[in-house]
């Protein structure tokens, strides 16, 4: 091997070359607070997207002890240099002059992806761009936190597992439930069989995203229209259509994203994967609405087990032989109610565990293991997801093989398994 | 009698014949005379909604629209599928309103074949902009080689500042055919990065000599383009089963790629391409104080063969407390038994780091039995992160056996002893899900 030319700050951390900044090994979680890093031992971050989601991203990295957030990214101008003085006068309060100007804004990502001091990318864009700035990411070297859902299309699914394995990366799907203690318990429960045998799971999310009309309405400055949209097919300005707001805005358009079905769905449809054990797997029917007999899409896994979207549970309901169990966010409920009065045994299923997400993932970006959610996880759930909303936009059953990955025996289905890009963004998968 | 026949089977109203081509009503037997009449006549009647400004009509056109084209798209329905895009075709090539014909050749992007290549091609010239570029969308997305040679045709025709749209879509198709296009535009600095990404998909042999011959020479971003390009490339022929193609092309970015992290990519690819033979090089680089190591330690997870389990563990006491930790964790969820006589070592190592020997204790209790309770006991009291690790391993640690031979060692040990014991049965009775169920029950609406 040759001498190397250009080894970067990311690459010490990969390496042993920092062995003696010991606290760089010790993960985090069990550190305690004592103390903050020196800078040089901080983890930098650059924040991409910082409107709903990532509002709450960008309070964690600037809040944490161990994290300098040195670049903010937006397609609009207020909210990107309002996010950097935000982070300047939150630093210079901790500096002796009490001035700091080292965070930077910018508008496209792909500047943030050259600048070779940031170790870690924070990625809450709206669905259509996640794909894209990830594997941007990936092949800069940066470790990525993205937000769900996972991709617009199983094929961006495909091409980000790729990206991330062959770039060596730590990537973290911000699918948080997995870290929450009653999803883990929950799914304990069912994985160890207290209830029996799993009949059905009933997963209660929104519906999937249709195509809407919007009116035009003249482009407001300071957003730059032809970043938003990037991949995505043209469309006019309109404040409904690129608004963050859970109700309606992007995420009920599909050219942006799959709706309910990949949005909250990414969530609970993770939880009903986690608990059916199928993180690297997926059902092999999809049955639409109009022609599911319960009037319900119903996904089928290849051992009977079915799972049936919205109403009749809690968040996910498990339905066994012997009990339920359903889990929400904060709800956990039983029947037998005394099950969830048990803790996990010696000899149950115990699986991984976290108590904190963010904190996983710095542990992770230290360790260079797997993160609780993880970028092979996050395709199998993103990818129930994506088969949900093509059976229901076509309205009839689909059949999925999950290990070769292929819709079978529905040529204009597999159509859905991707889209066209709006020129000069491209999938390098 | 054509005419009669067609009108016929048009004395229906709107409302029936959209039902019938939407698959909510059976509609008659029809002719293809008569199936192009109705479809022509329904998607037609979705355009003045398409075209106007109130955006409900928009909504509600576009809906049936959608409702048709999926239902035209069935297998089975090629007779439909071929009056859909007949009735498009024509319309979307019509001038008039953007976001109609948009939508127009979107639906066409979903059902054309080759009977949709001509239409598309003549579109793509077209005045406006978006409409241009929603038939190359089209042509993008139609699975014939008809679309193929099309898209071919027009890379050569596309202005300077259009070429970039073709060449992503022949990449995205993987269009062997268009290799020799493609290949020359490396030499165009605002094709350049395009046309090598597009034949990294490709990945014929053919392709990558284009690629390899582009390097050469190549220095700063043309060289970091197109090493990532062959990175890509080699990862394509891994998947089509050439492992020694894939194994030489991801040996020599490794050795010689300008950036490190191509390298460590490479390094990894051609480990993966190699399978166990790459064993003893991963564990020589194991001890080397550089971004390798961790790279080869993560490798551990998912190296093909039945002996890289345990020797990988065996190694793991000599090396440095960031690799330990990073190969503790691959070895955990790699799964293999065979990893535990070496996590053992690491884990019974006093002077070993901390940090490894927590890691070593965590891999421990995910992947080992009674046989490691004796181990562990021991160090459940010890400082974190290793007893703090011990205590979690001990909750894991599978079987009822555990929990009798706790129990066992309380009921026969010293004082001392019994009060560590008594806690690890504790811990291996299970401790986790009480304070947590509590938290759940709380939380219950």
């Amino acid at each position: 091997m040759s001498d190397s030319p250009s080894i970067t700050r990311r690459g010490l951390l990969r390496g042993c070359l920092a062995v003696g900044a010991a606290p760089l090994f010790i993960p985090a979680s069990a550190r305690g607070q004592a103390g903050r890093p020196a800078p040089s031992e901080r983890l930098t971050v650059a924040m991409i997207g910082i409107g709903n989601m990532g509002s709450g991203h960008f309070g964690y990295w600037l809040g944490n002890r161990e994290t300098q957030l040195l670049a903010t990214c937006d397609c609009w101008e207020n909210v990107r240099n309002g996010r950097r003085d935000e982070t300047n006068r939150h630093y210079a309060a901790a500096t002796a002059s009490g001035t700091y100007k080292g965070c930077t804004a910018y508008r496209d990502f792909r500047d943030v992806m050259q600048r070779d001091d940031i170790d870690l990318v924070c990625i809450a864009v709206p669905d259509h761009w996640h794909a894209l700035i990830v594997i941007e990411a990936a092949k800069a070297g940066k470790d990525i936190y993205s937000e769900k859902p996972m991709s617009l299309t199983l094929v961006e699914a495909d091409a980000m597992v790729r990206a991330v394995q062959r770039h060596n990366v730590v990537f973290q799907l911000g699918s948080q439930q997995r870290s929450s203690h009653e999803f883990l318990f929950a799914c304990e429960m069912v994985r160890s069989g207290r209830i029996g045998k799993i009949k059905n799971i009933n997963v209660n999310v929104g519906g999937p995203s249709w195509p809407r009309s919007f009116p035009n309405q003249p482009t407001p400055p300071g957003l730059d229209l032809d970043m938003w949209l990037g991949p995505a097919p043209w469309s006019e300005y309109n404040e409904e259509r690129m608004s963050g707001n859970y109700g309606g805005g992007w995420r009920q358009v599909r050219d942006y994203s799959g709706g309910g079905m990949t949005d909250w769905g990414n969530h609970h449809y993770d939880i009903a994967q986690w608990g059916l054990g199928r993180d690297l797997s997926g059902p092999v029917e999809i049955i639409p609405p109009n022609v599911s007999p319960n009037g319900k899409l119903t996904m089928r896994y290849d051992d009977g087990i079915t799972t049936t979207h919205g109403g009749g549970g809690n968040g996910v309901l498990f339905e066994g032989e012997h009990g339920i169990v359903e889990v929400n966010r904060g709800h956990l409920r039983t029947d037998p109610p005394d099950l969830l009065k048990v803790p996990t045994q010696a000899g149950e299923v115990h699986l991984y565990e976290s108590r904190d997400h963010h904190g996983n993932f710095l542990d992770c970006v230290r360790t260079r293991n797997k993160p609780i959610c993880d970028v092979e996880t996050g395709r199998s759930t993103i990818t129930v997801c994506h088969l949900g909303n093509i059976a229901w936009w076509l309205g009839r059953t689909i059949r999925w093989d999950p290990v070769k990955r292929e819709i079978l025996g529905d040529p204009e289905a597999t159509r859905w398994m991707d889209r066209p890009r709006r020129e000069p963004w491209r999938l390098e998968v | 009698m054509l005419a009669w026949l067609v009108s016929a089977a048009l004395a229906q109203t709107p409302a029936e014949l959209a039902d019938q081509l939407t698959g909510r009503k059976q509609g008659p037997e029809r002719t293809a005379a008569e199936r192009a009449a109705v479809f022509a006549q329904v998607i037609e009647s979705t355009v003045p909604g398409l075209s106007s400004d109130d955006a409900n009509a928009k909504s509600q056109s576009q809906s049936l629209l959608e409702r048709v084209v999926f239902h035209a798209g069935r297998p089975g329905g090629e007779a439909d599928r071929q009056a859909a895009v007949a009735a498009l075709l024509p319309l979307a090539a019509k001038p008039g309103a953007r976001f109609c014909r948009q939508q127009l050749l979107l639906e066409l992007r979903l059902l054309g074949r080759a009977d949709a290549v001509a239409g598309l091609v003549a579109l793509l010239a077209d005045g406006d902009e978006v409409v241009a570029q929603s038939a190359r969308m089209a042509l993008e997305s139609n699975p014939t080689p008809e679309a193929g040679r099309a898209l071919i045709e027009a890379l050569d025709k596309a202005p300077a500042d259009r070429r970039v749209a073709f060449i992503n879509a022949l990449g995205h198709r993987r269009e062997a055919a268009a290799l020799a296009p493609l290949a020359k535009l490396i030499a165009d600095p605002q094709a350049a990065g395009a046309a090598l990404a597009a034949l990294a998909q490709i990945a014929t042999p053919e392709a990558i000599d284009a690629l390899v011959r582009a390097r050469q020479g190549a220095t700063g971003a043309a060289r970091a383009a197109a090493e990532n390009a062959l990175l890509v490339a080699a990862g394509r022929r891994a998947d089509q089963g050439d492992a020694a193609g894939a194994g030489k092309l991801f040996d020599d970015l490794y050795r010689n790629a300008a950036s490190q992290d191509v390298r460590l990519a490479g390094l990894r690819g051609w480990a993966l391409a190699s399978g166990e033979k790459a064993l003893p090089a991963l564990l020589d680089l194991l001890a080397k104080d550089a971004p390798e190591a961790r790279v080869a330690a993560r490798l551990a997870r998912n190296l093909a063969g039945g002996n890289v389990a345990a020797a990988y563990g065996d190694k793991l006491t000599g090396l440095a407390e960031p690799v330990q930790i990073t190969l503790c964790g691959a070895l955990q969820e790699r799964g293999d038994k065979a990893a535990l006589p070496g996590l053992r070592a690491l884990a019974g190592k006093a002077d070993a780091p901390a940090g490894g020997r927590a890691a070593a204790v965590t891999a421990l209790g995910a992947l080992g039995g009674v046989s490691e309770v004796e181990l562990l006991l021991p160090l459940e009291s010890g400082p974190d992160p290793v007893g703090g690790a011990t205590r979690q391993a001990l909750t894991r640690l599978g079987g009822p056996e555990v929990t009798s031979f706790l129990l066992k060692q309380v009921a026969t040990g010293d004082a001392a002893r019994r009060t560590h014991h008594g806690g690890a049965a504790r811990l291996g009775a299970g401790q986790r899900g009480a304070a947590g169920a509590g938290r759940g029950a709380e939380g219950a609406g």
